[in-house]
Formats: structure tokens, C-alpha cells, sequence
């Protein structure tokens, strides 16, 4: 069934077609050409073909809706984002919702689509970045003055805002980011009073 | 708009050769296993990106070993070679020392780090839209590690291959 369909696979080295009993190689093989070790993992979706799309309906009476965008065609679901009846032409299942094209194309702009949202700032490492690079330079000692409240702010900013990022979810980054900003504003503090109290006591 | 709860991931073995040319600004790569999806996350310093391979979709995982083991050991030799020429032609035995502990030593330690972290590899996974390179499969042990847990969770979703 399954495996009778598999089609033959090159080598991704040498581009030599390899036979079909090499699927799936679950143990290192060398591949007979170029002599490379591999693996190769197959599964079932390799031989299940793709299914066909579905073109829409034809509309044949008035008492019928008409998709938004195919005025000839049958409606068939209405869009989860918009309401719009759309034909099945036209009808997108994302996570289990109908959305239509120009909502999908909305989504995946405005990023509304939890799906489609695949970058994500890291504030956390950005504020660690702050607080931390500015050390590394004599130069770079004097700008702490002005990136460590700005560190500071980023980490009160985000800390309780719940993270966007899909792994790496911890505070570490925001915790080590606090300690090191506070210690270079209690550094400039202690820079600043010291020498107002001896110009002034 | 609502925020979705988070989806448990769990790490697959592997990461991103550091020692790959211009990898200072390439994106670390990891994988991660979804309940029905594998994340593929690149991470620089100020951005995480993301791609989601359904499992259902997946079609093979192709693991196969590169030369880049050798060719690192032919590129640490280089500064262990100079290092020992450094050290035989210097007289001064405070230069010596200096030379050892510099160049010979520590690539030395590369060199022993490099067999010891298994041979290197390249990871592919293929879905109906294309291969796909996966820079966290670099070296061999962890890599084959990490395919049986995504091999694993593949066949949970498709079932297996039927042998030929």
C-alpha cells in the first residue's frame, strides 16, 4: 500500500536515485555511490498524494447565496473573522476555523492569526544587551548612566506582560538584567551624592 | 487580542554548530516537539523566529554525515602546528610556555572536543512543499537521538511505513 507507492529517493550528496527497499533505513546505511552514511525516515505522508481542491459550485437559483467573491458560485460557510459567505473555492480552515482569503491575508499581515505570528521581539535579551555591553568599554562605562535606566525600564516594562515567545519563557534573563542595572544605578548614585556631599558638606 | 495559552514544548537534541563559518550571523537553531506539530525556532539576539511543521505533513527525515569533522580537525592542526614551530624555534623558555598555553593547548583540546562530540552531520526533513535544512542536527549521536523522538511522534499521528 503504502510503501508500494514511495517514490525513489537521491542521495543528498551525490543526487544518486536510491531504491525504494532503502525506505525507511532506520539504521545507518552507506549510500552505494558516494558511500555516505544516512538515515532516512519515511513516513506515510510521503506516498498519500495530495488531496484535489474542491472548485466551488455552481449557483443555479436566486433563493441561494452566492460566495463574496465568486458571484456564481454556491456559499457554502460564512467566515469565522469577517461573516462573509464564501464558496468552498474560497473557504480556508485554519485551526479548525473558516476564514476567508482576504481574512487570511489580514491575519497573516497584522499577524491577528495566532498561526501566523512566527517572530517575536526578545525584550529580555535586548535589556540584558543594555545593561551588559555598555560594561564592556571605557566609552561605554560613562553611556551606563543612560542604559541602565533604560534596562531597568525594559524589564518593569515586559515583566508582567506574559511572554510571546512560544519556548525560553523564564524571567532569568529579566532577573540577571535587574541586578546588573541596579548595581550600576547604585554605582552612579553613590558617584553623584559623593561628590555633591563634598561640594556641599 | 487574547492571548493563546502556551503550548508545551519539549527540546529535541542538538544545536547549532557554533564553529560553522559566519555562524556569529546565522540564527542558532533549535527543534522543538509540539503535541501535534515540530517547531523549528531561530533565535539572534533580538528576535525569535518560528516554523511550524505539522506532524501529518512530514514526509521523511534524512540524516546523513559530512566531512566537517575532518576538515575542523585539518583547521585546529594549523594553529597547534604553529604553536609547536613557535615553540621550537623561541629560546626563551617563558615564551615557550606561553606558545604552549596559547596556540598548542588549547586546540589541542578542540581537536579532542571535536571526536569526542560524535561525527558531524546534516539534517533534512521533507513535506509535500519542500526539504527543509535543519542546522541542530550537526553532529551524529544527538541528531540520531533526536530523529527516533520525531520519528516517534511522526508515526504516532501517520502510523508506520509498511515494509517492502
Amino acid at each position: 500500500m503504502a510503501a508500494n507507492t514511495l517514490r525513489a529517493r537521491e542521495c543528498l550528496r551525490c543526487g544518486f536515485a536510491l531504491p525504494t527497499e532503502f525506505f525507511p533505513s532506520v539504521v545507518p546505511t552507506p549510500c552505494p555511490k558516494c558511500d555516505i552514511v544516512f538515515i532516512a525516515r519515511v513516513f506515510p505522508a510521503a506516498a498519500r498524494a495530495l488531496a484535489p481542491g474542491t472548485a466551488g459550485e455552481t449557483l443555479l437559483g436566486d433563493d441561494l447565496s452566492s460566495c463574496f467573491f465568486h458571484p456564481t458560485k454556491k456559499a457554502t460557510v460564512a467566515c469565522a473573522q469577517c461573516g462573509r459567505l464564501v464558496c468552498s473555492l474560497c473557504d480556508l480552515e485554519i485551526d479548525g476555523r473558516h476564514i476567508c482569503p482576504a481574512c487570511l491575508e489580514t491575519g497573516r499581515k497584522e499577524e491577528t492569526i495566532a498561526l501566523f505570528k512566527n517572530k517575536v521581539k526578545r525584550w529580555d535579551n535586548i535589556g540584558l544587551m543594555l545593561a551588559v555591553l555598555p560594561s564592556f568599554t571605557i566609552v561605554g562605562l560613562y553611556l551606563t548612566l543612560f542604559t541602565a535606566p533604560a534596562a531597568l525600564f525594559i524589564v518593569f516594562w515586559k515583566w508582567r506582560s506574559p511572554s510571546e515567545r512560544l519556548v525560553h519563557r523564564g524571567k532569568a534573563r529579566h532577573i540577571f538584567t535587574l541586578v546588573i542595572a541596579l548595581a550600576q544605578i547604585a554605582v552612579w548614585a553613590a558617584i553623584l551624592f559623593g561628590s555633591l556631599g563634598r561640594r556641599f558638606f | 487580542m487574547e492571548t493563546p495559552p502556551p503550548v508545551p514544548y519539549r527540546k529535541l537534541p542538538g544545536r547549532t554548530p557554533t564553529l560553522r563559518f559566519g555562524s556569529v550571523a546565522v540564527p542558532q537553531s533549535s527543534l522543538w516537539l509540539g503535541p501535534d506539530h515540530l517547531l523549528k525556532v531561530e533565535d539572534t539576539p533580538t528576535q525569535q523566529s518560528y516554523k511550524r511543521f505539522e506532524y501529518r505533513d512530514i514526509q521523511e527525515i534524512f540524516l546523513q554525515r559530512t566531512p566537517r569533522q575532518l576538515y575542523l580537525t585539518i583547521w585546529f592542526m594549523v594553529p597547534v602546528l604553529l604553536g609547536s614551530l613557535l615553540v621550537y624555534f623561541s629560546s626563551e623558555p617563558g615564551l615557550q610556555y606561553f606558545f604552549i598555553g596559547a596556540l598548542v593547548l588549547p586546540f589541542i583540546g578542540f581537536i579532542a572536543w571535536n571526536y569526542i562530540a560524535s561525527p558531524t552531520c546534516d539534517g533534512y526533513l521533507r513535506t509535500a512543499v519542500g526539504l527543509e535544512f535543519l542546522p541542530s542536527f550537526s553532529r551524529w549521536r544527538p541528531s540520531a537521538r533526536a530523529v527516533d523522538l520525531l520519528a516517534a511522534e511522526i508515526e504516532r499521528v501517520q502510523g508506520v511505513v509498511a515494509p517492502t
